[in-house]
């Protein structure tokens, strides 16, 4: 009986993996599982058998017909799936054309901005068309003084002045705000120049400013220097070195070493090895005391970075014009991550 | 600006310990920014002094003339010069084979025309001396037969070029010396006093007058005579050269010169061409006045003037006049040494459009206490040349506005709070000396004095003498130190995130391209199409395209023109800021340019859009209504004004065929537009749960006939008019066009508090039946 037991299993095994349609697949699971089917007879037949030999046949034809069952349901499913994963579209039609692209600017100034939420700046904006108050006085930069023609400014029959520095910014908030203060001001600068390959009469910038009180100087280089590992997604090295703004004192400009040549020397970075990114300094008393902050309970750092720049150093872009240019063309591909 | 590093040395004590190569990058992190740094004289070797012992015609070729040239060490040699200047007993720069000069990068001896030239002679210019190519550099007689060039001329240097920027806000380095104090200062070196001379013995007065008190801080002059010498050194004459100035005469060059070692302008009348000296403004007057360079240029108002008795002679601190310029005859003349005012002169520079070396400094903040210092030192340097000059007059002084010594009290904790750690005392006064300041060690303080040529704008806060000693401590020795810990949340004005957000969404929604335009017009295209925009805000200072915006959408359309170059169907857009003379608002523009036949398709994809970002951003129900707007490039037939809480926060249109047919002929173009401030200041609504109705709901179609020009927004609005309990909502499902509009409504039907009977139901549609043909509508049985 044991013999005729495997035999069964084993014709059921290859007569269930022969078949490929449902209709054979369904006479063959009354052959072997139907109540005429052997299984059963040798099942029915078990009365005849010792105590003993009713434990170890019964288990086993048990074993065997749950064998078949099984294989039957395998098989079944196999059947059917085939059947409804018949293909009846192309889907390896191309995708992700339909996508549109954001402004270089846009996507540089975004990955700062994300970099400095993380670090707990508030983002706010100001007018493009400003007081010129906001531009020059707030920022002690009185009349006559040099650097208000170095900044070659629009003015508007107004009176006001299109912002040269994304700065006013500072004035405002401080004004808005009050201290403490950590903020970030993403914007659209305008200077009057003639525009060629490397010179645009309007550029982006990003203000940021952190005022609180006991910020230093050793506070302005652990953060400039995190800023730009994150934006760059390495360990750049820096370098910090004295330069004039008059909103700031101590004024710094930041360099990086060239990310073109690494610091060996070449065109883009004058031979020098280093790259000029991002002017900043400790926030100049004057401008603290004009914004109501008293200098002497508060000090704080501020800088600039010019996005313009940096999505051009970014995507390798050699002639600014294309920036503001307009044409798809060359804008598309700019696509949205 | 250019600096000698040959210079610098001697200003410096053991400079020959200073790498001048390499000190620049500690300046550069220090100091100031270096544009270059150029090693002279590289490029000039194996240049030795030779004589002309035999010249003669060559034979064969009569351009040339053959020379016998001893060379010292008792060879001589054969060189075929074609250089006119030569003489018997003339003494040249020869490069010998294997040498090399500007321009000739290996000396070998050559065959011209049958005579072996073993070497060649050189000019000012191929030694990099200077332009001039006359003819064969004639040495002086002193110079020793045999010895290399570069020992009488100094022509190795290591001319550095410093960025002015950089030295905005530092007058005390316009010149060789502060450069010099300040690399002292780096280097932990002693800065040697300048050699003056200051025995004049003469008491005799010269007639000078200041009028304008306020823009002349200082003037001070002496007459020197009994000049007799034309020439200035050969050291000197390379220094201006390798300074980026010419050399023209002794005095001239000595003025220069002056200007570059101590960075005080200087200028010399020619004594006998000037009769006393009177400093005045030209006030209200317009005068026309010939600058030395031969130009007549008409004076602006209120110009600081250095006059005479009868007429004016130099505009201060700018440029000289040719009536009284120093000539080859000049034996007396007055020198000048003054202080003007430094917006003064700007502002004179800026409205002449003329910037000179002279102004570019006084225009820094000169300190006035040099004036006479460099009088001094004009009169030694000059006596090293002419030895027997004489002084004519004392120096005559007149110190109007006189600048002393800044005294700043630095708080030691307010020291430490910017440093972020302490220094010691020590280390604050080390740093501060040697920048020449005078340090007063208190308990809690230090009381700082800064020497006059830092005192006239520079030094005024404590945060400047903390710059002092920060930046020569080393920027990149102070310490990394992260921000305090601050748990204030400070949302900022949101608007950065919601500008941001609707340009990605629309981005991603439509696949187009956001694109950057210019803050103002293209007076062109306004023009083009007649559209005024006179009473916007102008920029004044602007040449051409100076009207600013009020409106992006057109600016938009500028771009649309070049890009249908390109492309037929495509859609760009921008968030910018729209500005009339009362206020700047932030405003996002679409446009979709598409072909007629997708017309329909576009717009809605725009409709469609423009309610997804305003509901995904606020969860705000949006309405669109018909409306007119007031531009000319629109067409209104299409024009639907955007709504939220009875607010017309944009509109979606179409623009005009005059203006879509730019982009061609069957191209049509969607315009939407929405205020982005208007968005911003909508509040958020919190969604509001409603349970659904636990008895069934049934639904029901109708189809409605509607003439196919009559709108959905009509029958709406009759269908908005029914109110039954029973209805629930109703939904437009299908529109159907053949020879009318046929619109499928699906109605929804149920109560909250029981299940509706078969009677209820067809009551209510019995009803919404009645509601709808009573308004003129016929449903399809
Ligand atoms: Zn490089």
């Amino acid at each position: 009986m044991k013999e005729k037991l495997e035999l069964l299993k084993q014709n059921a095994t290859s007569d269930i993996n022969n078949v490929s349609d449902e209709q054979s697949l369904l006479r063959l699971k009354s052959t072997y599982l139907g109540k005429d089917s052997q299984i059963m007879q040798v099942m029915k037949s078990m009365k005849d058998l010792t105590i003993e030999e009713k434990k170890e046949i019964g288990k086993l034809a048990n074993e065997v017909k749950s064998f078949i069952e099984n294989l039957v349901k395998e098989k079944m499913n196999e059947i059917s799936s085939k059947k409804e994963n018949k293909r009846i579209f192309d889907n390896t039609l191309p995708v992700g054309d339909e996508i549109g692209s954001l402004s270089p600017i846009t996507i540089v100034a975004n990955e700062v901005a994300e970099v400095l939420k993380k670090m707990g700046f508030m983002i706010v904006s100001g007018p493009e068309m400003e007081k010129e108050y906001y531009n020059f006085e707030a920022l002690n930069i009185p009349k006559n003084h040099p650097a208000r023609d170095m900044q070659d400014t629009y003015w508007t029959n107004l009176g006001d002045v299109l912002r040269t520095h994304t700065s006013p910014v500072q004035a405002r908030s401080m004004e808005t705000y009050g201290a403490p203060i950590r903020m970030a001001a993403p914007g659209r600068c305008f200077r009057n120049e003639d525009i060629d390959a490397c010179h645009e009469n309007t550029f982006f910038q990003i203000e940021g400013m952190v005022i609180d009180k006991e910020v230093s100087i050793s506070n302005l280089i652990y953060v400039m220097k995190n800023i730009l590992k994150e934006i760059y997604k390495k360990d750049i090295e820096v370098r910090l070195r004295p330069g004039f703004f008059p909103f700031v004192e101590p004024g710094f400009e930041l360099d990086i070493k060239c990310l073109i040549c690494g610091g060996k020397g070449c065109p883009t970075c004058k031979n020098s090895g280093w790259l000029e990114l991002c002017p900043c300094g400790m926030i100049h008393p004057e401008v603290l005391r004009m914004g109501n902050i008293n200098p002497d309970e508060y000090s704080g750092f501020a800088f600039g970075i010019g996005l313009t720049r940096m999505a051009m150093m970014k995507y390798k872009i050699n002639d600014i014009r294309m920036l503001n240019s307009g044409e798809i063309r060359h804008l598309k591909q700019f696509k949205v991550k | 600006m250019y600096i000698s590093c040959n210079v610098l040395k001697k200003y410096i004590k053991d400079s020959d310990k200073i790498d001048f190569l390499n000190v620049w990058n500690d300046f550069t992190i220090r100091s100031a920014e270096i544009d270059g740094i150029e090693e002279k004289g590289k490029d000039i070797n194996n240049v030795v002094v030779a004589k002309i012992v035999k010249l003669e015609k060559h034979k064969s070729n009569e351009k040339y003339n053959v020379l016998t040239l001893d060379i010292g060490y008792r060879k001589e040699i054969t060189v075929v010069s074609s250089a006119t200047n030569l003489y018997e007993g003339m003494l040249v720069p020869c490069a010998l084979q294997g040498g090399s000069l500007k321009g000739i990068s290996e000396v070998v001896s050559i065959n011209l025309d049958g005579v072996e030239s073993q070497g060649v002679l050189a000019s000012e210019r191929e030694l990099g001396i200077s332009d001039s190519h006359l003819g064969v550099m004639d040495l002086d007689k002193s110079y020793i037969v045999g010895e290399d060039i570069k020992k009488y001329i100094p022509i190795d240097d290591i001319v550095i070029e410093i960025d002015n920027k950089s030295l905005t806000n530092r007058p005390d380095m316009w010149g060789h010396y502060g450069i010099a104090r300040e690399i002292a200062a780096i280097t932990g070196k002693e800065l040697l006093p300048l050699e003056i001379f200051d025995n004049i013995d003469s008491t005799k007065p010269l007639n000078i007058k200041v009028e304008d008190t306020k823009n002349c801080n200082r003037y001070s002059c002496v007459e020197i005579g009994n000049i007799t010498k034309k020439e200035a050194t050969m050291e000197m004459k390379v220094m201006l050269y390798y300074c980026s100035m010419r050399s023209i005469s002794l005095l001239v060059d000595l003025t220069n010169y002056l200007m570059l070692e101590l960075g005080q302008p200087m200028h010399a009348f020619d004594s006998k061409k000037i009769n006393n000296i009177i400093v005045k403004n030209t006030g209200k007057e317009k005068i026309k006045f010939t600058t030395l360079d031969g130009e007549e240029r008409n004076i602006p108002e209120n110009t600081l003037m250095i006059c005479d008795e009868n007429r004016p002679v130099a505009i201060a601190g700018i440029m000289g006049g040719l009536n009284s310029e120093i000539d080859d005859d000049t034996e007396t003349l007055i020198l000048e040494s003054a202080n003007f005012d430094s917006a003064s002169v700007r502002k004179s520079a800026v409205a002449l459009g003329l910037r000179t070396e002279a102004s570019a400094r006084y225009e820094k903040s000169l300190d006035p206490n040099m004036t006479v210092l460099a009088i001094k030192r004009f009169i030694k340097l000059l006596m090293d040349v002419d030895e027997n000059i004489s002084i004519n007059s004392r120096i005559e002084d007149i110190y109007t506005n006189e600048v002393k010594e800044n005294v700043v009290e630095l708080k030691k904790d307010y020291l430490k709070k910017y440093m972020g750690f302490t220094l010691d005392d020590k280390t604050v006064c080390d740093i501060l000396n040697s920048l020449h300041f005078k340090v007063e060690v208190k308990d809690d303080k230090y009381i700082v004095t800064a020497p006059t040529y830092r005192s006239t704008k520079d030094i005024t806060y404590s945060a400047d003498i903390i710059e002092e000693i920060a930046r020569i401590y080393g920027y990149n020795n102070l310490k990394e130190v992260p921000l305090k810990l601050d748990l204030i949340v400070r949302e900022g004005d949101n608007k950065y995130d919601l500008e941001y957000n609707l340009k990605k969404s629309i981005a991603l929604d439509t696949g187009f391209s956001e694109i950057h335009t210019y803050l103002w017009y293209q007076t062109e295209l306004l023009n083009k199409y007649g559209i005024n925009k006179e009473d916007n805000v102008k920029i004044v200072n602007k040449k051409d395209n100076n009207i600013i915006r009020d409106d992006i959408s057109l600016s938009l359309f500028e771009q649309c023109i070049k890009n249908s170059k390109y492309y037929s169907e495509y859609g760009i857009f921008e968030i910018g800021s729209a500005i009339t003379k009362e206020k700047e608002e932030r405003v996002l523009s679409i446009l979709s340019v598409c072909f007629k036949s997708n017309l329909e398709d576009k717009y809605m994809e725009i409709k469609k859009l423009i309610y997804k970002l305003i509901s995904s951003n606020k969860n705000i129900d949006v309405k669109f209504k018909q409306y007119k707007i007031d531009k000319k490039y629109l067409n209104n037939e299409y024009t639907l004004a955007v709504f939220v809480n009875d607010d017309i926060i944009g509109y979606i249109s179409v623009f005009d065929r005059l203006f879509a047919k730019e982009c061609g002929k069957k191209i049509e173009i969607v315009n939407a537009e929405l205020n982005v401030e208007k968005i911003l200041n909508l509040n958020k609504q919190d969604i509001e749960y409603i349970e659904p109705s636990r008895y069934p709901v049934t639904t029901i179609d109708y189809t409605i006939i509607m003439d196919k020009d009559d709108l959905y927004n009509n029958l709406d609005e009759v269908l908005k008019k029914y109110n039954n309990e029973y209805l629930i909502d109703y939904k437009l499902y299908d529109v159907y066009i053949d020879d009318k509009k046929k619109v499928t409504i699906r109605f929804t039907i149920g109560s909250n508090n029981k299940t509706l009977t078969h009677d209820e139901i067809q009551e209510v549609s019995n009803k919404i039946l009645e509601h709808i043909e009573k308004n003129n509508y016929s449903i399809v049985k």
